[in-house]
């Protein structure tokens, strides 16, 4: 199957800054890839490059579209939220569900209507008048209803309250997503998408630092409990990381040699949070 | 209907209106109660209050009786400048807010970031600009004739009831000579030839829409003020100007097909756009044709191309420049 989205090369600058450095990547169908990093790494940049909002150098095919030239024929197939507080304040949630589904081909709103059905949304109801958690509920409704090939969430959760993030991924998960569709997420809060994600990407400074689904990750990424007087052998083993718990050093390796380290303590799989905080230190740190 | 094109342009049109709906409704509905309000409650004040007038009992019905002084022809008239007269304003107010609806219509979501909702739709930004335009020039007028026509009735009920408790025979002195529908239809006409006509000022406004980041009524408005200055500079200290670039912009926003001004020319209804010859005001029979003519003269083309230029700058900006 051809890949639903292929970077080659691609570069975006602004006026201070370099918020793209030569990226290369490419997203298969199926998948559900967290893009990870830092404020200010990219990931909104290369978020944006992928729906045509804003201009960039480089080849970039989605779908096998050019997304700056084909823009709006792209947006047949994808669908993007990009934070909670988008859908416009005055608009009424039966008025939201008409349009999407005037202007949208591949639209159900018997889908929608069902989702909604679920929560306590009432059709009548403005946006403004929704908490943030059902502004986010009913825009997820709007989305889930169309059928397309690739969903862009971007910081799809931020400000919402720990129930309403949970619920959010778990009908992503259990009521959308199939092995027909793709779905990015970029995120902060990494340890709510690590258990749906099958692969993942960090970006920093403008670069992917990691581009490897999560059954390589759990094998490449090894955490170790080591006493201090194993110390300085762990070190020898060339860690990517270390940190201290209870008197005892955690270390960090990437693709080392698992007898080795078994001799040192006990082993076990990094979690994301940990593997990117990490990634993000800088080497010096 | 059933098109997929034309269903999704009539969906951006109700979008619209869902948005603007007190701007695009409620508001000509409420100045029409109002002017209901204002007529009962003065008709009320006259009765009650006023005893006498010149040493004689004041009495409405003899007031109104006047009007059987009047000749049939002169009646036509009457009828057709006072439903024009209450309309007057409807005209003027509306002139505003679509200045200010076109300076929002792409500012305000994105200042509300929704424009991101908006995008992740598959609607060209072409086709969402036109459909701004089509709700403000077009779709607009026709809702605030409906909000006229509606006040007509309602005073011409009012002066029927008037009519008839002054035993003035109804039909041969009101619903006779009088023709709302000619008086509307006349307004649908205008507004739509106004559309045009308006259209380099509402390109404009797009455009400011569309490029400013902040305070677009500063950027739709400064801009000509400033080229004011300079050709004012230019005339009075270097050469003789062959043209007036204050009459030329006064002209374009005043000087509209609506009308605006009217008077009886030789016993028939005259539409008067105003101009800065002569004594100000050119008189023309308000007739379809009349209306329509207005296609026929340059300046109406002029503006037009100015205002595509400025649409497809406004289009341009909305789809390319990257805000957040």
């Amino acid at each position: 199957m051809s890949a639903i989205v292929k970077a080659t090369s691609l570069r975006k600058k602004y006026r201070s800054s370099v918020a793209l450095d030569d990226v290369n990547f490419q997203i298969e169908p199926g998948r559900i890839v967290g893009l990870i990093g830092p404020n200010g790494a990219g990931k909104t940049t290369a978020l944006k490059a992928m729906l045509g909002l804003t201009s960039f150098d480089g080849d970039l095919t989605i779908l096998g579209m050019d997304p700056m030239r084909q823009r709006h024929k792209l947006m047949d197939q994808v669908c993007f939220i990009a934070d909670v507080a988008v859908l416009p304040r005055w608009i009424k949630v039966r008025q939201a569900v008409e349009y999407v589904e005037g202007v949208h081909p591949r639209f159900s709103r018997e889908r929608a209507m069902k989702f909604l059905s679920q929560t306590k949304i009432k059709p009548e109801s403005r946006v403004k008048e929704l908490s943030k958690g059902m502004t986010a509920q009913l825009h997820l409704a709007l989305v889930m209803a169309i059928d397309a090939k690739l969903l862009v969430l971007d910081e799809p959760t931020l400000g919402l309250d720990i129930i309403y993030r949970k619920e959010f991924y778990s009908n992503l998960l259990n009521d959308y997503f199939d092995e027909e569709r793709t779905i990015i997420i970029t995120t902060h809060q990494v340890e709510e998408v690590e258990h749906i994600l099958t692969d993942l990407m960090f970006i920093k400074d403008g670069k992917i630092v990691i581009d490897a689904s999560m059954e390589d990750i759990a094998e490449r990424f090894v955490e170790v409990m080591v006493s201090p007087d194993q110390a300085d052998e762990a070190r020898a083993l060339k860690p990517i990381h270390e940190r201290s718990i209870f008197g005892k050093f955690v270390f960090l390796y990437d693709n080392a040699d698992a007898l080795a380290l078994a001799e040192l303590g006990e082993m076990h799989n990094p979690s994301i949070a940990d593997l990117f905080v990490a990634t993000m230190k800088d080497q010096a740190a | 209907m059933t098109h997929p094109a034309i269903k999704s342009f009539v969906i951006l049109l109700k979008r619209e209106f869902w948005e603007h709906r007190g701007a695009f409704w409620t508001l000509p509905l409420g100045i029409g109660a109002f002017f209901v309000f204002v007529t009962i409650a003065s008709l009320t004040a006259l009765v009650t209050v006023i005893d006498e007038i010149d040493g004689e009992k004041f009495l409405l019905s003899r007031a109104i009786g006047a009007i059987r002084e009047v000749s049939p022809q002169e009646l036509d008239v009457l009828w057709d400048i006072n439903l024009l007269g209450m309309s007057a304003i409807y005209h003027l107010i509306l002139l505003f807010v679509l200045f200010f609806y076109f300076l929002g219509a792409l500012y305000d979501d994105r200042r509300d970031r929704s424009i991101l909702f908006w995008k992740s739709l598959p609607v060209s930004d072409t086709k969402s600009t036109l459909s701004k335009l089509v709700a403000g020039s077009i779709m607009a007028p026709i809702f605030w004739v409906a909000a006229i026509a509606l006040m007509h009735l309602a005073m011409l009920a009012i002066a029927s009831i008037l009519f008839i408790s002054s035993d003035i025979p109804v039909y041969q002195y009101l619903w006779g000579p009088a023709d709302p529908i000619k008086i509307w239809g006349i307004m649908l006409a205008a507004y739509f030839v106004q559309a045009f006509w308006m259209l380099p000022i509402w390109g404009w406004a797009l455009l400011a829409s569309a490029f400013a980041r902040s305070k677009p009524f500063l950027w739709a408005v400064a801009p000509p003020v400033l080229l004011g200055i300079v050709y004012q500079w230019i005339s009075v200290t270097q050469l003789q100007l062959n043209f007036n670039y204050w009459r030329i912009l006064g002209e374009r926003i005043i000087a509209g097909v609506v009308p605006m001004d009217f008077e009886v020319e030789n016993g028939s209804l005259s539409v008067g756009t105003l101009n800065f010859d002569g004594d100000g005001v050119t008189e023309t029979p308000a007739t379809f044709a009349n209306i329509f003519g207005r296609f026929a003269e340059a300046d109406m083309w002029w503006g037009i191309a100015f205002g595509v230029v400025c649409i497809a700058g406004a289009i341009y900006i909305r789809r390319y420049r990257d805000d957040s």
